[in-house]
């Protein structure tokens, strides 16, 4: 229901996420949950009109870091590593912006290796 | 070389999709765009999360969750929002003197159609409020 709302009447304001999931600058995100439910979903932001959705898991209450927990910490370092990959592809012209900023083309498809 | 993001399709998300009912995705709808125009606000008058909080006398965490677009606010809690960020959330007093304009409208056009005017501008009044009552009524 928020990806349906962020797709087609807001925009993926920075305000609906956890910023700063990542590395300094990389767009690494998290999309809130509703309250008491503790799910995490990883994205990476290109601003209000770009929005790669990644994979989560929920967020126990036990644990303080997202480190703790296996599935959320190869989630989130996948979308460290995509978030990479494109930054390099975009400077040596592998995957290029739309003129209108709201698409990605080029070479898109990614071999990764998360440990 | 310039190639598109294939189209991906997803049973499971379909299915996820089918499951949400339109009452549901209106209330989301709803709570999303409120924490947009609050941010809208909070832009507009250079105040931050902090400067907010602390003129609400809440924790800064507080205002994050009510950003994240997740919250069931009190009408109490958007009162003093809008009192804070100078914009009305819940503006009762413009919602009835719109009803009141609308309704004398329109028994003023009827009376001028059917030639039978009041003899006084009270008159016009008098009938005009006897109607909005009987509309409130027929509302409730």
């Amino acid at each position: 229901m928020r990806l349906n709302t962020i797709a087609y009447k807001t925009g993926s304001r920075e305000h609906f996420f956890k910023l700063k999931e990542g590395k300094p600058g990389d767009g690494v995100c998290a999309l809130y949950d509703i309250p008491d439910s503790y799910l995490r979903l990883y994205c990476i932001r290109y601003g209000s009109s770009m929005l790669l959705l990644g994979g989560g898991g929920e967020k126990p209450k036990t644990i303080k870091r997202f480190q703790e927990n296996e599935k959320l910490k190869k989630e989130n370092y996948l979308l460290r590593e995509i978030s990479e990959e494109i930054s390099i592809r975009i400077k040596s012209g592998d995957i290029e912006w739309e003129k209108d900023g709201m698409e990605l083309t080029g070479e898109l498809e990614f071999n990764t290796e998360v440990r | 070389m310039n190639k598109k993001a294939k189209n991906y399709q997803s049973s499971i998300i379909d299915n996820l999709l089918n499951e949400i009912s339109p009452k549901e995705q209106k209330q989301t709808e709803r709570k999303m765009l409120l924490a947009t125009r609050i941010d809208l606000a909070m832009k507009e008058r250079g105040m931050k999360k902090g400067q907010l909080a602390k003129a609400l006398g809440k924790n800064p965490s507080e205002i994050s969750k009510w950003l994240s677009g997740t919250h069931n606010f009190t009408t109490e809690t958007l009162w003093e929002i809008g009192d804070i960020l100078g914009v009305s959330f819940i503006n009762l007093e413009k919602e009835k003197q719109d009803q009141v304009i609308y309704v004398a409208n329109t028994f003023v056009s009827q009376q001028v159609d059917n030639s039978t005017l009041p003899s006084s501008p009270k008159g016009i009044f008098d009938q005009a409020f006897k109607n909005l009552t009987v509309c409130a009524s027929s509302e409730l």
